[in-house]
C-alpha cells in the first residue's frame, strides 16, 4: 500500500485500465454471466428484509397464515437464489481472476526472456520478480474481488438508501444521520492505520532481515562469542516490530466498536422514532424491523468500498509497473530481412568493432561513464582456432565475447561468422551454432539429463552418455544416486564445482557447435579434478573455434592465439612463446604472477 | 492438545492480563445478548401488545416511555460495549503478539546454542519459515482465535439459554441445524490448509524456476533455449491455476452454504414463530428478538472454518517450532568446566576420531580416524589433503564446533570439552572458507569479535590484515557499509576483512580455513602477506588447497580418508617421496606457473553482476503470498466476527 502511495504512475489511470482490461477480455462472457449474477444476487439480499417485512405486515398482523407461508417460502426462495447465485458468481470471478493474471505473469516472462542482455545489466532480478510476484497478485486481487465488489457494494448501498426511503422516508433521512459519523470513522481509520500499518511492515522487515542474517552467520556468530549480542539486537528489532504492531492494534480496536456504537445509535432511532410511529399508527411493524434489517447490512459495503480504495491505487501502481516492462522492447532483434545462418565452419572475424554500454538516463548517476568499452577491435580467427582472451579486470574480455553471441551490438565494425554479418542473421541459427561455458556453469534445477540436453533438447540418452563418457564426467553421474536422472539441485549444489563444470563442458560439447565461448571459473579444485578438467576441455575444443577467457597457464599456452587486452583495446596478440619473446605486457604480467605466487 | 497446552503456557506470565482481557471477552459478549431482547420489547412496546419479554421495566409505564428508555438504553449498552470491546480486542491482540515475541526470542536464543551440526543438515529458508511465518500463525491462535472460541461458546450457551427459557419448543428446532453448520466449516476448514499448502509449493517452484531462468538468462540466450523455459513456464503455470481453482471451488462452496444455513434459520423462525405469533403463543417482539439472536450467530458462523484452519495450523506449527526447541545442545559448557586462563596455545590431538552424524536419523559417516599430533605454541601447523579427506572438520573440532567421538584435544593440558566454551571460543581465532559479512559498517565489521574495540585499534588491525588501504577508498571508509544494502566487495576483500576481524580478538589460537581459495593470486599475495604477520606468535592451523600457501609451515599435516598418512616439514616430506611430494609435483608441474597466472585473466568483469541470491526469506515468500490472498478472502468475513 505504501509503495502504490509513494510510487509515480507513468500512465494515466484510463490507460492502466483499458490496458488491463484486455487481459480478462477472452473471459468477456464469463464476465457478462458475473455481472448479471451479481444483480441477482444483490437484488436478492435487498429483497430479503422485504420479504420479512411483507410477512409480518401481511401475514401476522393482518393473522392471514397463507400469506405468512407465502412470504416465508418466497423468503426462503430468495435466500437460494442469494446463495446459489454468490456461490457461481465467487467462483467465476476467482476463475477470471487467475486466468488473466496467469496471462499477465505469461506474458511478463515471455516478455523477460526477450528482452536483451543491456535490460538485465539496469535491472536487479529481484525487481524483475517482483512484478511476477508481488505486482501480478495486486492485480488479481483487484481482478477478482475489486471490480464485482465495488459494483455490488454501490448497487447495494445504493437499493438499501432507496428501498428505505421509499417505505418511510423521513424515518430515513433520520436513520441516514449515522452516516457521515459511519463514513467519516471508516476513513480516518483507512488513513491513519495506513500509516501505522507502513510502520509495521517495515519493522516487520527489521525482524526479517536480522534474523536472516544471524542465522546465515551463525557460525560466525558462535565462534566469536557474540551470542549475547545478537541476542540483543535481535529482540531490539522485535521490540520495535512489537510496539509497530500494538500501536497498529489500537486503531482496529477502536475502529470496529467505533462502528458498533454508531450502528446501535441508528437502532436506537429506528426503535425510538420507529416505535412512536407505529404507536401513532403511521407505519408498520414489518417496515420497523425491515428498517433494523436494513441497518445491518450498510456497514459491510462502507467499509469494502474503502478497502477498495487502497486496492485501486495499489492494483494501479502494480499495473502501471507491469506495463513498463511489457511495453520495453527488446534492444536486439532480428532485423526485417533476416536470414538463417547457413552451417557455420567456424571462421570468426571482428572488423573495426567498437563498443560502449548505453546507461540509461534514470542510472547516470551509478557513476559508469559511457567511455567505450572496446575500441577498433580487428581480429581474425581460422575455423577450429582457440583464441584465449588474457587481461585485468574490465579489460573487455566478457564484454567482446558478448558481442559474439549478440548480446549486444556494436556500435560500429562488424563481426562475420562465415562473411556472414552476425547483426543480419536470424538469432536462433546464430546462438544454436555457439555453446557458452559461463564461469559459474549456470546449471539449472533438475536432472543431470536435462541439463545435459539444455542446449540441444532432442538429444538420446546414448548421444548424451557418449558425451559424457568423452568430457570424462560419465563415472562421477553414473556413481550419483540416480545416475542421469539425479536432481542437481538449485545452482547445481548437489554436486562439486568441479562436476559442475564437467557437466557444464558436457552440455557444451552435446550441442556440437560450430563456436565455443567459455569462460574459466577461478575457483580452485584440487589437483587430481584439475588433470580431469585440462582433459575434458581438449576434447571440448577440438576441432571447434573457440574463444576462452583464461585464467590458467596451461590453457593459454595451448590457444593458437592470445589475445592481450587492456582498456578495450587489443594490445598484444600472437602466441604464448611470441608474446613471452616480445618481452612486453604479457611477459611482465607472466613474470610479475609468478613471483607473486611464490 | 500437548502442543496447545505448551502454547498456552507461554500465557503465564501475563495470567492478569489475560484474566482481565477474557472477562472483557465475556461481558462484552453478554452485553451484546442484551440487545436484542430489547429491541423485542421496543417492538411489543410499540404494537402495543403485551409481550413476554418486555418484563425489564416497571409495568405502569406507558409504551412511548418504554420506547424511549429502551432506546437510551440501547445507547448506552452500545457504549458500554464499545468500552469493553476496545480492551478487550486489543487486550487480544496484545497478548497474541506478547506469545509471539516470546515464543520468537525463545527460539532465538536456542538456535543460537545450537552446533553447527544442527545447521549442516537445516536450511535457512525452514528456519525462517518457522521463526517468521509459523509464530505468526500461533499468534493468530493464542490471540484472536481462543478468544473467538470462547466469544462462541458464550454465544452459544447464551443464546440458547434465552431462547429456551422464552420458548422451549422454537429453540429446540433452533438447534438442528447447528451440527450441519460445525460439519461444514470443519470439513472446510481442515481442507484450507492441504490445498493452501499445495498452492505454496506449485507457485514456489514456478517462481523458483523464474528466479533461475531470469539469473542465469545468459545461458538461457546462449543455447538459444527461450522455448524449452516457455514450456516449463507454463507447466508450472497451469499447475498453479488448476490448485487454485481446487481451493476456489472448495471454498466457494463452503462459504454460500454457511450463509445458507443461517439464511435458513430465518425462513424456520418465519414459518414457525409465524405460527406461534398467529397462534398468541409468542409476541411479534419475541419472533424479531429471535431472528436478532440468529444474526448474532452469523458472524461467529463465517468464522468457523478460519477458526478451524488455524488452530490445526498452530499445532503443526507448534509442533515443528517445540521439535527445535526440544533439540538439546549437543555442545555446552560442562557442569564444572572450567576458565582455561591464559594459555601457550600448546594443542594436542590424541588419537581422535570423529563420527559425523551421531544422531539417529542420518546415516553415520565416519570422517577421521585416530588422528594425533602436537601444535606447538608459536607454530604454524598445515593440514592438507584432498576434498573430503577430513581437513576442515579437523580444525572445527578445536573450537568445539564438533565434539570428538574418540580421543581428545587438550590444550595447554586441559581438555577442551573441560573448559567453559565461551571462554575456549575467546581465544580462538577463526577464519572460515566462506567469509560472511554482517549487514554493517566495515568497522562493525572489524570489530565484530570485540565490539568495544576503539577506532585506532580496527584500524591497526585492518592495516596488518592489508585492509586499511581498500577500505580508505571507500568514499565512506570505515563507516562503508557492506552486504545487500551497501557496497559488495570482491572475494579478496572480504577475506582480509575477515581476517582483520580475527586479528582484532588478538587470539592465542588462530585457525584459518582455506582462506585464499577463490582469489587470485596477487589478492593471494596479499593476503599471504596479511596472514604471516597475523600468525606471529601464536598457534596457527591452517587448512590449504595450494601447497605454495604452506610450504613454510613448521609442520605439515596430510590426510587422506580422514587418517594422517604423512607428517613433517615441505623438505622432509618432498624427500620421503610419497603422497605429499607427489601432489608437490603435480602442483609445481601442472598447476603452480597457471595459478600465478590467474591473476592476469581475472574476470569478474562480467558485465553483469550475478543477480543476487534472493535472501532465503524468498521461499517464504510465495507461502506468505498465498496465504495472504487466501486472507484476502476470508477477511472481510474475518474482521466482522467482532
Amino acid at each position: 500500500m505504501s509503495e502504490a502511495q509513494d510510487y509515480q504512475r507513468t500512465r494515466p489511470i484510463s490507460e492502466i485500465l483499458m490496458r488491463l482490461l484486455s487481459f480478462v477480455r477472452p473471459h468477456r462472457r464469463r464476465m457478462g454471466g458475473v455481472v448479471i449474477l451479481m444483480f441477482i444476487t444483490s437484488i436478492a439480499s435487498l429483497i430479503a428484509p422485504t420479504l420479512v417485512r411483507q410477512a409480518i405486515d401481511r401475514g401476522l398482523e393482518q393473522r392471514d397464515q397463507d400469506a405468512l407461508m407465502m412470504f416465508a417460502f418466497a423468503f426462503l426462495a430468495v435466500k437460494i437464489i442469494e446463495v446459489v447465485g454468490l456461490r457461481f458468481q465467487m467462483f467465476n470471478m476467482i476463475w477470471i481472476g487467475q486466468h488473466a493474471i496467469m496471462k499477465v505473469r505469461e506474458n511478463l516472462f515471455f516478455k523477460y526472456l526477450d528482452l536483451h542482455m543491456g535490460y538485465y545489466d539496469h535491472n536487479r532480478v529481484g525487481d524483475m520478480m517482483a512484478r511476477i510476484t508481488e505486482d501480478s497478485n495486486s492485480l488479481q486481487n483487484f481482478i477478482t474481488w475489486g471490480v464485482i465488489n465495488t459494483i455490488s457494494n454501490t448497487f447495494t448501498l445504493i437499493g438499501i438508501v432507496g428501498l428505505m426511503l421509499f417505505y418511510n422516508w423521513s424515518l430515513a433521512l433520520l436513520t441516514f444521520t449515522i452516516l457521515p459519523a459511519m463514513i467519516g470513522l471508516t476513513l480516518w481509520w483507512r488513513k491513519r492505520s495506513e500509516v501505522r500499518y507502513r510502520a509495521v511492515r517495515e519493522a516487520v522487515g527489521q525482524v526479517s532481515a536480522t534474523l536472516q542474517e544471524s542465522l546465515t552467520g551463525m557460525r560466525i556468530v558462535q565462534a566469536f562469542v557474540r551470542e549475547y549480542r545478537e541476542r540483543e539486537r535481535f529482540s531490539g528489532v522485535a521490540t520495535t516490530e512489537l510496539t509497530a504492531s500494538l500501536r497498529s492494534d489500537q486503531l482496529a480496536s477502536i475502529y470496529m466498536p467505533g462502528i458498533d456504537i454508531i450502528s446501535q445509535v441508528g437502532v436506537a432511532i429506528v426503535l425510538g422514532v420507529g416505535g412512536f410511529r407505529v404507536i401513532n399508527g403511521d407505519m408498520s411493524a414489518g417496515t420497523l424491523v425491515a428498517f433494523l434489517l436494513y441497518l445491518e447490512m450498510f456497514f459491510n459495503p462502507i467499509r469494502d468500498l474503502a478497502m477498495r480504495l487502497d486496492q485501486f491505487q495499489e492494483a494501479s501502481a502494480a499495473g502501471d509497473r507491469i506495463l513498463n516492462v511489457l511495453d520495453t522492447e527488446s534492444d536486439i532483434q532480428d532485423v526485417p530481412d533476416a536470414r538463417d545462418l547457413p552451417v557455420l565452419t567456424g571462421t570468426v572475424e571482428m572488423r573495426d568493432v567498437s563498443f560502449k554500454y548505453i546507461i540509461p538516463e534514470n542510472e547516470a548517476k551509478t557513476g559508469k561513464d559511457d567511455a567505450h568499452v572496446l575500441h577498433e577491435i580487428n581480429l581474425k580467427v581460422e575455423p577450429g582456432q582457440m583464441v584465449a582472451l588474457v587481461g585485468h579486470t574490465g579489460a573487455g574480455k566478457s564484454t567482446l565475447v558478448r558481442l559474439l553471441g549478440r548480446f549486444y551490438e556494436p556500435q560500429a565494425g562488424t563481426i562475420l561468422f562465415d562473411g556472414h554479418d552476425i547483426c543480419r542473421a536470424t538469432l536462433k541459427s546464430l546462438r544454436e551454432q555457439m555453446a557458452w561455458v559461463p564461469q559459474d556453469t549456470g546449471l539449472f534445477a533438475t536432472t543431470v539429463k536435462e541439463n545435459l540436453q539444455y542446449g540441444r533438447p532432442d538429444a538420446t540418452d546414448a548421444q548424451i552418455e557418449a558425451a559424457a563418457r568423452e568430457t570424462g564426467a560419465h563415472e562421477f553421474i553414473a556413481a550419483l544416486p540416480k545416475g542421469y536422472e539425479t536432481d542437481v539441485e538449485e545452482g547445481g549444489s548437489r554436486l562439486s564445482a568441479g562436476q559442475r563444470q564437467l557437466i557444464s563442458f558436457t552440455r557444451a560439447l552435446l550441442a556440437d557447435p560450430a563456436i565455443i565461448v567459455l569462460d574459466e571459473a577461478t575457483s580452485s579444485v584440487d589437483t587430481v579434478t584439475e588433470l580431469q578438467m585440462q582433459a575434458a576441455l581438449g576434447k571440448l575444443l577440438e576441432g571447434r573455434t573457440s574463444f576462452v577467457i583464461a585464467h590458467r597457464l596451461s590453457t593459454i599456452t595451448r590457444a593458437d592465439q592470445v589475445v592481450v587486452m587492456d582498456h578495450g583495446r587489443i594490445i598484444e596478440h600472437g602466441t604464448h612463446e611470441e608474446l613471452i619473446a616480445q618481452g612486453g605486457h604479457y611477459y611482465d604480467l607472466y613474470t610479475t604472477q609468478l613471483q607473486g605466487g611464490e | 492438545m500437548k502442543i496447545v497446552v505448551r502454547i498456552l503456557r507461554y500465557l503465564r506470565p501475563y495470567w492478569r492480563i489475560a484474566v482481565l482481557v477474557y472477562a472483557g471477552l465475556i461481558a462484552a459478549t453478554l452485553l451484546t445478548l442484551i440487545t436484542p431482547s430489547l429491541i423485542g420489547s421496543a417492538i411489543d412496546a410499540a404494537l402495543g401488545a403485551e409481550g413476554t419479554s418486555s418484563t425489564i421495566f416497571p409495568a405502569n409505564w406507558t409504551n412511548k416511555e418504554k420506547l424511549t428508555a429502551t432506546a437510551i438504553l440501547i445507547i448506552v449498552i452500545a457504549a458500554l460495549r464499545g468500552l469493553v470491546n476496545f480492551v478487550q480486542r486489543y487486550g487480544t491482540q496484545w497478548l497474541g503478539r506478547k506469545i509471539a515475541y516470546d515464543i520468537r526470542l525463545d527460539l532465538f536464543t536456542h538456535l543460537q546454542r545450537l552446533p553447527f551440526s544442527f545447521y549442516d543438515r537445516i536450511r535457512i529458508g525452514q528456519l525462517m519459515s518457522r521463526a517468521v511465518g509459523d509464530v505468526d500463525e500461533i499468534r493468530f491462535f493464542a490471540g484472536i482465535v481462543i478468544g473467538d472460541i470462547i466469544n462462541l461458546i458464550v454465544l452459544l450457551v447464551g443464546i440458547y439459554g434465552i431462547m429456551f427459557s422464552i420458548n422451549a419448543e422454537l429453540a429446540a428446532i433452533f438447534l438442528i441445524p447447528i451440527p450441519l453448520l460445525f460439519w461444514v466449516a470443519y470439513a472446510f476448514g481442515s481442507r484450507i490448509e492441504p490445498l493452501v499448502s499445495k498452492i505454496r509449493e506449485a507457485r514456489g517452484g514456478m517462481y523458483a524456476r523464474i528466479q533461475e531462468n531470469l539469473s542465469q538468462v545468459v545461458v538461457v540466450k546462449a543455447f538459444a533455449n527461450e522455448d524449452y523455459a516457455r514450456n516449463k513456464f507454463d507447466e508450472d503455470n497451469s499447475e498453479v491455476l488448476r490448485r487454485w481453482l481446487k481451493l476456489a471451488f472448495l471454498f466457494t462452496l463452503a462459504l454460500p452454504t454457511v450463509w445458507f444455513i443461517v439464511g435458513f434459520l430465518s425462513f424456520l423462525l418465519l414459518i414457525y414463530g409465524g405460527n406461534q405469533v398467529l397462534d398468541d403463543e409468542i409476541s411479534l417482539g419475541t419472533l424479531v428478538e429471535f431472528n436478532a439472536y440468529v444474526g448474532l450467530l452469523a458472524l461467529p458462523a463465517h468464522r468457523l472454518a478460519f477458526m478451524i484452519d488455524v488452530t490445526a495450523r498452530a499445532i503443526a506449527n507448534g509442533k515443528r517450532i517445540f521439535s527445535i526447541m526440544d533439540t538439546t545442545p549437543e555442545i555446552k559448557t560442562r557442569i564444572g568446566a572450567q576458565n582455561p586462563g591464559e594459555i601457550t596455545g600448546c594443542i594436542v590431538f590424541d588419537d581422535v576420531s570423529f563420527v559425523y552424524g551421531a544422531r539417529e536419523d542420518e546415516p553415520e559417516v565416519e570422517v577421521l580416524y585416530n588422528v594425533s599430533f602436537k601444535a606447538q605454541p608459536d607454530t604454524v601447523t598445515a593440514i592438507v589433503g584432498t576434498t573430503g579427506s577430513g581437513k576442515t572438520t579437523l580444525i572445527d573440532l578445536v573450537p568445539r564446533f564438533y565434539d570428538v567421538s574418540g580421543g581428545s584435544i587438550t590444550i595447554d593440558g586441559m581438555d577442551v570439552r573441560d573448559m567453559s566454551l565461551k571462554l575456549l571460543r575467546a581465544q580462538v581465532g577463526y577464519v572460515m572458507q566462506n567469509t560472511f559479512l554482517f549487514n554493517a559498517t566495515i568497522e562493525e565489521n572489524v570489530a565484530f569479535g570485540r565490539p568495544n574495540a576503539t577506532r585506532e585499534e580496527v584500524v591497526e588491525a585492518a592495516k596488518a590484515a592489508r585492509a586499511h588501504d581498500f577500505i580508505m577508498e571507500f568514499p565512506e571508509q570505515y563507516e562503508t557499509l557492506v552486504g545487500e544494502r551497501g557496497v559488495t566487495l570482491s572475494g579478496g576483500q572480504r577475506q582480509r576483512i575477515a581476517i582483520a576481524r580475527a586479528l582484532l580478538v588478538d587470539p592465542r589460537i588462530l585457525i584459518l580455513d582455506d582462506a585464499t581459495a577463490s582469489v587470485d593470486s596477487r589478492t593471494e599475495y596479499q593476503i599471504r602477506a596479511a596472514l604471516e604477520h597475523l600468525m606471529q606468535g601464536r598457534t596457527t592451523l591452517i587448512v590449504a588447497q595450494r601447497l605454495s600457501t604452506v610450504m613454510h609451515a613448521d609442520q605439515i599435516i596430510m590426510l587422506e580418508n580422514g587418517r594422517i598418512v604423512e607428517q613433517g616439514t615441505h623438505t622432509e616430506m618432498v624427500k620421503l617421496g610419497g603422497r605429499y611430494a607427489n601432489l608437490w609435483r603435480l602442483q609445481t608441474d601442472q598447476e603452480m606457473p597457471e595459478e600465478d597466472i590467474r591473476g592476469i585473466g581475472r574476470s569478474d568483469d562480467n558485465i553483469k553482476p550475478r543477480a543476487p541470491r534472493p535472501p532465503e526469506m524468498e521461499d517464504r515468500t510465495p507461502e506468505k503470498r498465498a496465504t495472504a490472498e487466501f486472507s484476502s478472502i476470508t477477511k472481510h468475513r474475518r474482521e466482522e466476527g467482532k
